[in-house]
């Protein structure tokens, strides 16, 4: 039937629209009551979409830099001690170029008076990157990288004269037909020796500046995340930026003149304004209260751990998603640094506050790091052994009547109480079909298995997590399953006597 | 938790990924379910196989927004299963209503025929809907998308409901003719 096709044929019209007629209903309602309840201020919340971009330097070297490891011995506790800075005359951390400040002067400057979170700046590109890259994550977005040089400073402490900015997959487009853009919400997303990977050449790349990107999921939402806006030549807004890509929000149908005027007025204040997309202006994309991350604020301690993090041959550190739910809460402001090895995660992190650092219990050292356990070897065999079918699930009952619908097979180097190993985990996700007094239901059962690898050996063995948790002892227990199995594999809230259930 | 993590623990494999999507979405993918359904069971089933179906789905993919990800995939299970219902037994409710206003509202069949001009299509229909104003175009996604009722659309923008029925019933006008000045025939 035509109708139904129609019908169905809505199901893929822009998701702006969607967003657009849903945010409308909360509005219309936050205007209508006086005090606005907590649950409508969650589900405002709830449209608020974060990126978890995180960012490297981008450098032009094929082979990674030889750059020695400093090992640093940290105290009996978790905390890295360092000498506050007690002059604060003395040079902040400098990374790549010197920092601009809001006033437009160049060179290192004084720590601002007020603390702004978000900064926003206008900007000009200076080169596209070539290729396509990611993180050194499980994560599968995509990314352009632009290095950018700042024009202005709207709003922010301590912006880099020059640095490389994040553009995610959604948003790809050729940016060098603009003749400047103005960024809001920006924060940091990574700092020198950084890295990512490259798609297309397969290795990665590490980068010489600060990463910047967009808070949020980048261009995407209405309601509070960063915004890219391009202009000409002649300082009018540039409506091909939104029309050109489907990121990019706020371009359909509100680019007139009228708002043109209206925006670049706004340009040199930024105020808060509760002026969204959906009203038909887009002052709302500068917003000033907001999160800006740099490093130069931080002391001393933290300017060593930062150092300690550097890039070497066979560690690298990349941070974490963890540190964007914090950020945008501004209850702690981190950032947390995983250390790979060889591209493998690890169980050790450092985590960076503005004025102290600490690491985990798990900390490598330096002959640890010259002869990691084979991993990747044993990692491509529990692969090929599983494709044989000669991995199974070890608690599920009677999978072998059941659809394997999702399997994964991930590998990461942990420290133990017998010094590094490698653990290889294999997850199995099941969909099992019942009949039930009213219809059909699937359930889903979770299962996982753990094999470890040990140094100076090419065998990769099986071990029981139990066993596996009391090798790691106080140790961190990074992506192992705490909890309690049964005859349907993992056990975890929602289950009852009577059926598994996800929902 | 954040849309990002939660995505990231669908790339991890952790069935968090699916109690944490429950926690934050559960109530409005229903919502979407049961305005098309109008059954509890089955709103609540198609919810259900919405999650496993986003858990089938990342990776590879990676969507920007979430929440409209789920939305999409649950209006989607919720019609399919609406019309298998509907072959069981004709009744009204506010889907039937919907379909009806739209029934002479898209080119025939021989003019969509392959996934191109599908694809064409919509991006006609997308452009359509950018020129519309702000207002019209959430009465007529609220309506045909939501498949919300006048009487919810009336009160939700403070108008009458017969004020409603004259916005769609004028949208419905203009997406015809713009359709027919676009090259199809109706």
């Amino acid at each position: 039937m035509k109708n139904e096709r129609l019908f169905e044929l809505l199901n893929d019209i822009d998701e702006k629209f969607i967003e657009e007629s849903e945010n409308i209903t909360t509005l219309k309602t936050k205007k209508k009551n006086r005090h606005t309840p907590i649950k409508l201020l969650a589900a405002c919340l709830c449209l608020l979409l974060i990126s978890a971009a995180v960012i490297g330097i981008v450098k032009k070297p094929t082979e990674p830099p030889a750059i020695p490891n400093p090992v640093i011995t940290p105290d009996s506790d978790n905390s890295i001690t360092f000498d506050v800075l007690q002059n604060s005359s003395q040079s902040p951390i400098n990374y790549g170029s010197p920092a601009l400040s809001s006033d437009g002067t160049g060179g290192n400057t004084a720590l601002a008076e007020e603390y702004h979170p978000f900064a926003a700046i206008t900007v000009r590109l200076l080169e596209t990157l070539p290729d396509v890259y990611t993180f050194y994550d499980r994560s599968n977005t995509q990314y352009m990288i632009l290095k950018m040089e700042t024009l202005e400073v709207l709003h922010g402490n301590d912006i880099p004269k020059e640095f490389y900015f994040l553009i995610p997959e959604g948003c790809f487009t050729d940016f060098s037909i603009y003749d400047r853009f103005v960024i809001s919400d920006v924060v940091q997303y990574g700092y020198d020796y950084s890295v990512m990977y490259n798609i297309k050449k397969d290795c990665p790349l590490v980068l010489d500046m600060v990463l910047l990107g967009c808070y949020g999921l980048p261009f995407t939402s209405n309601a509070g995340g960063g915004d890219m806006i391009a202009f000409d030549e002649n300082g009018n807004f540039d409506p091909r930026l939104y029309e050109s890509t489907e990121g990019f929000s706020g371009g359909s149908g509100w680019h007139n003149e009228e708002n043109r005027e209206h925006i670049i007025k706004e340009i040199g204040t930024l105020e808060v304004t509760e002026q969204r997309f959906r009203n038909n202006t887009w002052s709302g994309y500068l917003q000033n209260d907001f999160f800006v991350q740099t490093f130069s604020d931080f002391s001393y301690k933290a300017q060593l751990a930062l150092e300690y993090l550097k890039n070497t041959e066979n560690g690298l550190y990349v941070p974490e998603f963890e540190y964007y739910s914090t950020a945008y809460t501004r209850k702690e402001e981190k950032v947390v640094f995983r250390r790979f090895i060889d591209g493998i995660p690890t169980n050790e992190t450092i985590t960076i506050y503005p004025y102290k650092a600490e690491r985990t219990t798990a900390s490598f050292d330096e002959t640890e790091l010259i002869f990691p356990p084979m991993l990747r070897p044993a990692f491509t065999k529990i692969c090929e052994e599983f494709e044989a079918g000669k991995i199974t699930p070890p608690h599920i009952e009677g999978f072998e009547n059941m659809e394997n619908t999702i399997h994964g097979i991930f590998p990461w180097y942990a420290k133990t109480e017998e010094g590094i190993v490698g653990i290889i985990q294999v997850s199995w996700f099941y969909k099992w079909s019942y009949e039930t007094p009213s219809k059909n239901r699937f359930d889903i059962l979770f299962d996982d298995a753990y094999f470890i690898v040990k140094p100076d050996s090419n065998t990769c063995s099986p071990i029981n997590r139990d066993e596996l948790l009391k090798l790691l002892g106080d140790f961190e227990t990074t992506y192992i399953y705490t909890g309690e199995y049964d005859n349907q594999g993992k056990v975890y809230e929602g289950r009852n006597d009577e059926y598994v259930t996800i929902y | 938790m954040e849309d990002k993590e939660i995505i990231f623990l669908y790339n991890l494999r952790d069935e968090n990924a699916i109690r944490e999507t429950d926690k934050k979405y559960g109530k409005y993918c229903f919502s979407i379910a049961d305005n098309i359904l109008h059954d509890f069971e089955t709103s609540k089933e198609c919810v259900n196989d919405s999650y496993l179906k986003t858990w089938n789905s990342i990776p590879p993919k990676a969507p920007s927004s979430l929440r409209m990800f789920l939305a999409k995939i649950v209006r989607n299970l919720a019609f399919d299963r609406y019309k298998s219902k509907a072959r069981q037994k004709r009744g009204g409710g506010e889907v039937s209503l919907a379909l009806e206003e739209i029934k002479d509202f898209l080119p025939a069949k021989e003019q969509v025929e392959t996934a191109l001009e599908e694809t064409e299509l919509i991006a006609h229909i997308n452009r359509f809907l950018r020129s519309l104003s702000s207002r019209d175009r959430c009465i007529f996604i609220n309506r045909y998308f939501h498949v919300e009722p006048a009487s919810t659309i009336a009160q939700k923008y403070s108008t009458s409901e017969n004020n409603v029925h004259k916005i769609l019933s004028r949208t419905r006008n203009k997406l015809k003719e713009f359709l027919t000045e676009e090259g199809y025939t109706i």
